[in-house]
């Protein structure tokens, strides 16, 4: 499938600091990707880069989003910045008539939809308040309001959930599926891992400046060596017999619970028989580690490496 | 550039600053301030012209005091003639408050061009008709002890003064010297003032990271140029009330009729008002760019957004010689321009050619400080953390 953004060899650098040193991907159209990497790993500055804001160094940024391939088509692309920002002194459906304006939505229309969003995050008592008068997490539901309103075909959320209490976060995250769902393709950057689990067909992490690890979700976490295995037992039952099987390590230990990683050649149903035949099961449950483990791990390894 | 996306920002900041306390404090209260102010001098200059004044006198000459009484006939200024040994009591009567003066005169202090008046204050310098009377009285009690008449010493003493005319037979009212200049120095105000506005509109948008997703939508240049046009509608409109409630003030103290505004004098005001208010407003903007709050960092933008207003510290010399060789030269450098100009068209008539070609390096000028600008602001406003210094400004431009 055409991919509708192509990010080739894009780079910058502030003074002697590199932000971003090279990186390529590339989104198809109706994907959810996952740009990730720890603070300061170069994400914002890659995201202005791509959307025209700042820029670049050196590299290409291609869209393809209207069946040609060029530049940045503005009025089709949405952004929520990390650094949240609107006109505190003006009314909320101000901001958004205005906003939605510089993308080419005419005023009616923009009023229209602009009220239906609020109602729908409970925010249209607001409409004609200052946006002031909101409190953070309102006017953080008013600004990914303003990103999507005109709909975009292709959107960046940069960290759309910090700051929102968990029924808000399932706000969005909703509205996040059902865009993915009417064809909308979506850049997300978030520290919640569960979140990017839950959301990403495919991730981009980064670390200073450089790709370190990319691509499906799922095969990252197929292709991810090891496994996590957890296990609740008899108390009574003994449990040294973990230790000698190649490639167990215990990871955490409490009487009748048992929490490992395995990175060995058996397979599952090999490794169950040995675990019954010693000790007497009660629950067990093999996975793969979550993302937020692997996150934790790539940074670590790779990102140590580059130093 | 999108001409649309443009406008669309220059009506979003016409109506979000018409709406501001600011603009409607400007607007409003300084006219009411500077009439005040006006008013005050005024009544000062008038009351104290009708202070009433009892000044002793000794007349060792024996004629003068009586030519000085008569000059002070129609004035609030009384003098009472002592004699030369009541001076100890008049001079209590000073040091009392009884009277405001002493004049002591002498043969010998007319001779030498100096007469005493001694007061409780020295400070104390209401003195206008006291001297004027003397002076004429002086000149009087001269003549007369040169032998002259009555009638001749009127006739050699009959005042002249100084008429200005054009060739073609005007006549300069004050009204038409006044409106001309007060419309001007209204013009330079409203100048600074939207420009300042201008320039913390930029940086509470900054603050707020708002600038950050107009520039997701927009370029730097469409914002830059929004801001400018809504800024100078506004500018238009403030000048429009301002001049509404001059006018409507100036009729009640002038007859207007007198003033002969006419378009060919309009036009080059309008000209050099909307130019100098691009070139002020794109220093000013791209300054507010560069900087990361209005009150800490670098005071040195403050400095450069003075610089276009050094000729107004000069206003006095340039209104009185405003064809003096200096002054022509300040008004062909474009950044002293603006100023320089709309001082010189209200305080006389500027050869056209000078009014064309001042206005076209003018505007070279402001479309040379906008696309600078552009380029700084593009560059520098997303550099949140700080103000940014001189040197990495030029870095800027050189890339």
């Amino acid at each position: 499938m055409e991919p509708v953004l192509k990010v080739i060899d894009l780079a910058k650098s502030f003074g002697a600091k590199t932000a971003v040193d090279g990186i390529n991907f590339s989104v198809t159209r109706g994907e959810v990707m996952g740009l990730l990497g720890p603070n300061g790993a170069g994400k914002t500055t890659a995201i202005r880069m791509i959307m025209g804001i700042l820029p670049a160094d050196r590299g290409e940024v291609i869209f393809n989003l209207d069946g040609y391939s060029g530049k940045i088509d503005k009025t089709a692309v949405g952004y929520l910045p990390e650094e949240r920002g609107l006109y505190d002194d003006a009314k909320v459906l101000d901001n958004l008539v205005y906003l939605s304006g510089l993308k080419g939505i005419p005023r009616t229309e923009a009023v229209k939809e602009g009220m239906l969003w609020l109602e729908r995050l409970d925010l249209a008592d607001y409409a004609a308040q200052k946006l002031e008068k909101l409190s953070k997490g309102m006017q953080q539901k008013v600004q990914f309001i303003a990103s999507i309103l005109h709909e975009p075909r292709l959107v960046f959320f940069d960290e759309p959930f910090s700051g929102l209490d968990p029924v808000n976060q399932d706000f969005i995250k909703d509205i996040i599926h059902e865009l993915q769902s009417k064809g909308i393709t979506i850049l997300l950057s978030a520290h919640q891992m569960n979140l990017v689990e839950e959301l990403c067909d495919n991730i981009f992490l980064i670390n200073h400046g450089r790709e370190i690890l990319s691509g499906s979700l799922r095969e990252i976490k197929q292709s991810y060596r090891e496994d996590l295995i957890e296990l609740r037992f008899n108390p009574g039952g003994d449990s040294t017999f973990t230790t000698k099987i190649p490639g167990m390590r215990i990871v955490k230990e409490q009487p009748g619970y048992l929490s490992l990683r395995y990175g060995g050649t058996l397979s599952k149903r090999e490794l169950l028989q040995q675990i019954s035949s010693s000790i007497e099961i009660e629950e067990i449950s093999v996975e793969k580690p979550p993302l937020h483990e692997i996150f934790i791990e790539t940074v670590k390894k790779r990102g140590d490496a580059d130093e | 550039m999108n001409r649309k996306n443009t406008m669309k920002v220059a009506s979003w900041e016409f109506i979000k600053n018409l709406k501001s306390p600011t603009f409607l404090i400007l607007t409003f209260i300084f006219p009411l301030i500077m009439l005040v102010a006006g008013g005050i001098g005024a009544i000062a200059g008038i009351t104290s012209s009708l202070e009433e004044q009892t000044v002793a006198v000794i007349d060792e000459t024996g004629q003068l005091f009586d030519i000085l009484e008569d000059n002070l006939d129609s004035t609030p200024v009384e003098v009472v003639l002592i004699s030369d040994g009541q001076q100890e009591q008049a001079r209590e009567d000073v040091e009392e408050g009884l009277y405001n003066g002493l004049l002591h005169l002498t043969e010998d202090n007319l001779t030498a061009g100096s007469v005493s008046y001694y007061v409780k204050d020295s400070r104390d310098q209401n003195t206008g008709h006291l001297s004027g009377a003397l002076r004429s009285a002086v000149t009087t009690y001269r003549l007369e002890s040169l032998g002259l008449s009555g009638e001749d010493i009127e006739q050699a003493t009959a005042t002249v003064s100084l008429q200005t005319l054009s060739f073609a037979g005007e006549e300069a009212s004050l009204a038409a010297l006044f409106l001309p200049l007060a419309i001007g120095m209204l013009l330079i105000f409203s100048v600074m003032f939207s420009g300042q506005v201008l320039m913390y509109g930029v940086i509470k948008e900054k603050r707020n990271r708002i600038v950050e997703i107009l520039l997701s939508s927009i370029t730097s240049l469409e914002l830059l140029m929004g801001k400018l046009i809504g800024f100078a509608a506004l500018g238009l409109l403030q000048i429009l009330i301002w001049l509404t409630v001059a006018l409507l003030v100036a009729g009640s103290f002038f007859d207007l009729r007198q003033v002969s505004l006419s378009m060919s004098d309009l036009v080059p005001l309008v000209m050099f008002f909307i130019g100098g208010y691009l070139l002020f407003s794109s220093l000013f903007a791209t300054m507010g760019a560069t900087m990361k709050d209005a009150e800490g960092g670098s005071q040195t933008q403050g400095l450069v957004v003075l610089i276009p207003m050094i000729p107004l510290f000069a206003s006095g010399a340039i209104i009185i010689t405003p064809n003096a060789a200096w002054v022509k030269i300040l008004s062909f450098i474009p950044i002293f321009t603006p100023v320089t100009m709309l001082m010189r068209l209200a305080a006389t008539t500027v050869p056209w050619w000078e009014i064309i070609l001042t206005f076209i390096i003018l505007i070279i000028a402001v479309i040379f400080f906008i696309i600078i600008g552009a380029r700084i602001f593009s560059r520098s406003i997303l550099q949140y953390e700080r103000t940014l210094s001189f040197k990495e400004i030029r870095r800027m431009l050189k890339k």
